[in-house]
C-alpha cells in the first residue's frame, strides 16, 4: 500500500514537471511566433508611410480664416535632409472653390518654391501636400512657407493657439501671432542611417566626453564580472 | 572601504551593476518635461526668472544641481540651446542630458542609503536589488527624466526623523516636501492625527509642515501679486485629477470617489489606528494606504508612481506582498501608452527627433481597440492597488 501510495505520488510529481514543462513551453513558443509576427507588421506599417514625418498638429483645432488678399506665414526648421514637402490642413465650407499661393521663402527671404492651389468646395479639414522643390543641405536650416488667398472667400487654416512648435514663429501678414500652424513635413531619409548619423555627429563634436563616458562604463564592467565571478563562487560555498 | 567591499561584496556587485545600467542609459532618453523643468532652472540661473515664482520651487532648486554640473563642463549658450530652445540637434545635447542626470543617480543612491537604514542587514540585498531594478525607478528617473529621487529622499528623510523621535523637525522636512511636490500637503490631515500627542502638540507639528508652503504663497500672492492657488484646481491642472473620478447621485450633485475613500480610511485610523505614543509602522501603514488609493482611483503623471517605491521597498521582502507588488509594477509599464509616443518611443528623441513621430497606439490598434486595452489594464492595475491596501490595513504586524 505504502509503495502503491509512493508510486502514485511520484506519478502525480512527474505530471506535474510535465505540465510546468509544457505550460513554459507553450508560453516560450507563444512568444516566438508572435515575435516573428509583429516586426513583420511593424515593418509593413513603417513601409506603408515611405517617408519620415515631423507632425506638427494636435487634436484641438483653432482657425485662421484669411480674407481675400491676406496672407500668413510660418517659420519652420528642417530637421532632415530631403525634404519632400509639407502638408497644411485646410477646411473651405463654401459652395466655390478657394485658391491661394503657397510660397517657401531661405533664410535670406529668397523664393525657392511658388505654386498656386485650389481647394475644393464643401470639403471637411483635411491634408494638402505641398512638395518642395530640391534643396541643398537643408538639414538645420530655417525657411519661410507662406500661404496667400487669392480667391473672394475666406481660406480657412487650421492653427494652434499655444506655442508647441519650437523652431518657428507664426505670422498674420507682417505681424507675429502666438500659435503655429498644424502641419506635417515629409522626408525620405532612413531612420537608422539619421540615427547613426547623429550619434557620429555627437561622437566627433565630444571625443572628450565620450572617452571619459566609456572609460567609466569599461572600467565598472570589469568591476562587475570580478565581483560576479567572486558571487558564484559564494554560491557554491553556501550550497 | 576594502573591508566593507569585501565583507559585502554580493551587495556592491548589485550596486555597481545598477550605476553601470544608469550610466549606459542616461545619455540616450529624456522626456520634453526634462527640457522644460531645466528650461525654468536655467533662466532662473541666468538671471531672467525667480524660483520662487515656480510651483514647487524646491523641486527646481534640486535641478540646479544638474544644471551646475553641466555649467562646469559646458558653455551656457549650449545649455540654453539644449534646455530652453530644446535644439537636439546641439552637438552637446547629449553631454548635457548626461551631466544634469548626475544629481538623479546621487539621490537615488543616497536614498537607498537611507532605506537601508530601516533593514536588517539580511535584508539589505532583497532591499537593493528591488531599489535598483525595479523598472519604475529605472524609468522614471532615467528615461523619462525626473528627479524624483530628491523627491524620495526628502520622504525617506522624513520617516528617518520619525523613526528617530525627532517630531519637529520631521514636521519641518515634510514642510519643505511640500514645496517640492505640492501633493503631499493632501496628507496634512492625515499627518495632523498622527504626530503629537496631545492637540497643542498637533497645532505646533501641524503649523511647521505648513510653514514652508505658507511662506512661499503669501510672498508670491501678497509681495509678487501672482496667484498660484486659483489655478492649480483649473481643468487640466494636476490638482484637478483628484475630482474626476466622482459618482453622479442626481441634482448636479457628485460624490468624489478619492476623498470618499480617504474619509473613510481617516476615520478608520482615527478610531482604531491610532496609539497613545507615535508608531510609525502604524503611521507608515495609512500613509501607503493613501497613496496607493490616489493611484488607485486618480489619473497620475508616470513620474508619481515613483514615491511609492520606498512603500514596495518595505513590503517586498515580505513573501504574501512579494508577488503583487512585482504585478503592480508590471502592469505600470502598458499605462505609459495613455501618453502614446511622448511617454515611449518619444523618449529616444535625443538620438533623433522622429522618434516623437511613432505612435504606438495606432500600431496596437490595428489588432484590438487600444484605448479599451489600456482602461482594461488600468482596471486591473487599480485592482491591484486596492488589494494592497486592504493587505495593509489588515496586517497588524510591528513592522511596516
Amino acid at each position: 500500500m505504502v509503495g502503491f501510495e509512493g508510486q502514485k505520488g511520484e506519478f502525480l510529481i512527474m505530471t506535474k514537471k510535465f505540465l510546468k514543462t509544457g505550460l513554459l513551453l507553450f508560453i516560450f513558443f507563444g512568444f516566438y511566433f508572435i515575435s516573428l509576427m509583429a516586426p513583420q507588421k511593424a515593418q509593413a506599417m513603417l513601409l506603408r508611410e515611405k517617408s519620415l514625418r515631423e507632425s506638427f498638429f494636435t487634436k484641438i483645432m483653432d482657425e485662421i480664416s484669411l480674407f481675400s488678399g491676406q496672407s500668413l506665414s510660418q517659420s519652420i526648421r528642417l530637421n532632415y535632409d530631403n525634404p519632400l514637402g509639407v502638408e497644411i490642413i485646410f477646411r473651405n465650407p463654401s459652395i466655390e472653390k478657394a485658391q491661394g499661393i503657397f510660397i517657401v521663402k531661405d533664410e535670406k527671404k529668397k523664393i525657392i518654391k511658388e505654386e498656386e492651389f485650389s481647394l475644393e468646395s464643401n470639403i471637411q479639414a483635411s491634408f494638402h501636400f505641398f512638395s518642395f522643390s530640391e534643396m541643398k543641405n537643408p538639414k538645420g536650416n530655417n525657411y519661410l512657407i507662406e500661404i496667400t488667398n487669392t480667391s473672394k472667400i475666406p481660406l480657412i487654416v487650421a492653427y494652434y493657439n499655444q506655442d508647441v512648435y519650437h523652431y518657428g514663429q507664426l505670422y498674420l501678414g507682417e505681424k507675429f501671432k502666438e500659435g503655429n500652424l498644424q502641419f506635417q513635413i515629409h522626408y525620405q531619409i532612413s531612420p537608422i542611417r539619421e540615427v547613426v548619423n547623429n550619434f557620429k555627429n555627437h561622437l566627433e563634436g565630444n571625443r572628450l566626453f565620450f572617452l571619459i563616458w566609456l572609460v567609466i562604463i569599461i572600467f565598472i564592467t570589469l568591476v562587475v564580472i570580478i565581483l560576479a565571478k567572486n558571487y558564484q563562487i559564494d554560491k557554491k560555498k553556501k550550497q | 572601504m576594502i573591508k566593507f567591499i569585501k565583507k559585502n561584496h554580493q551587495l556592491v556587485f548589485w550596486l555597481a551593476l545598477g550605476f553601470l545600467t544608469r550610466l549606459i542609459i542616461m545619455p540616450f532618453l529624456a522626456h520634453d518635461d526634462f527640457f522644460l523643468v531645466y528650461g525654468r532652472v536655467t533662466k532662473a540661473f541666468l538671471g531672467e526668472d525667480n524660483f520662487l515664482t515656480y510651483s514647487q520651487p524646491l523641486f527646481h532648486l534640486f535641478h540646479g544641481f544638474g544644471f551646475l554640473i553641466a555649467r562646469i563642463f559646458t558653455p551656457v549658450k549650449d545649455i540654453f540651446s539644449v534646455f530652453v530652445e530644446q535644439d537636439l540637434s546641439n552637438l552637446h545635447a547629449l553631454k548635457i542630458i548626461f551631466l544634469a542626470k548626475i544629481p538623479f543617480v546621487i539621490f537615488e543612491y543616497l536614498s537607498l542609503y537611507l532605506l537601508l537604514k530601516f533593514f536588517q542587514r539580511k535584508d539589505w540585498l532583497k532591499v537593493t536589488i528591488f531599489w535598483l531594478f525595479n523598472p519604475v525607478n529605472l524609468y522614471v528617473l532615467y528615461a523619462f527624466g525626473r528627479f524624483e529621487s530628491a523627491v524620495v529622499f526628502m520622504l525617506l528623510w522624513f520617516f528617518w526623523l520619525l523613526k528617530s523621535q525627532k517630531m519637529a523637525w520631521a514636521a519641518l522636512i515634510f514642510g519643505f516636501l511640500i514645496l517640492t511636490r505640492t501633493f503631499f500637503i493632501i496628507l496634512i490631515p492625515l499627518f495632523s492625527l498622527f504626530l503629537g500627542s496631545n492637540f497643542k502638540e498637533k497645532v505646533r507639528y501641524t503649523f511647521f509642515s505648513l510653514a514652508p508652503f505658507a511662506f512661499w504663497y503669501s510672498y508670491n500672492e501678497f509681495f509678487l501679486k501672482k496667484p498660484q492657488l486659483a489655478t492649480i484646481f483649473q481643468e487640466g491642472k494636476h490638482g484637478s485629477y483628484f475630482f474626476e473620478s466622482q459618482i453622479n447621485i442626481g441634482l448636479g450633485q457628485k460624490i468624489y470617489l478619492f476623498f470618499l475613500a480617504y474619509a473613510l480610511i481617516w476615520f478608520f485610523a482615527w478610531v482604531k489606528g491610532r496609539t497613545k505614543n507615535f508608531d510609525l509602522a502604524n503611521f507608515l501603514r495609512y500613509f501607503f494606504a493613501i497613496l496607493v488609493l490616489y493611484y488607485a482611483t486618480s489619473c497620475f503623471h508616470p513620474q508619481y508612481f515613483a514615491w511609492v517605491i520606498p512603500f514596495l521597498a518595505f513590503l517586498v521582502i515580505k513573501p504574501e506582498y512579494k508577488k503583487m507588488i512585482w504585478l503592480l509594477l508590471f502592469l505600470f509599464i502598458p499605462i505609459l501608452l495613455f501618453w502614446d509616443n511622448f511617454t515611449t518611443l518619444g523618449l529616444l528623441i535625443p538620438l533623433a527627433e522622429f522618434f516623437n513621430d511613432f505612435s504606438p497606439m495606432n500600431f496596437i490598434d490595428k489588432f484590438f481597440p487600444a484605448v479599451i486595452f489600456l482602461n482594461l489594464v488600468r482596471t486591473l492595475f487599480s485592482a491591484v492597488c486596492f488589494y494592497l491596501l486592504w493587505l495593509v490595513l489588515k496586517d497588524k504586524k510591528e513592522n511596516f
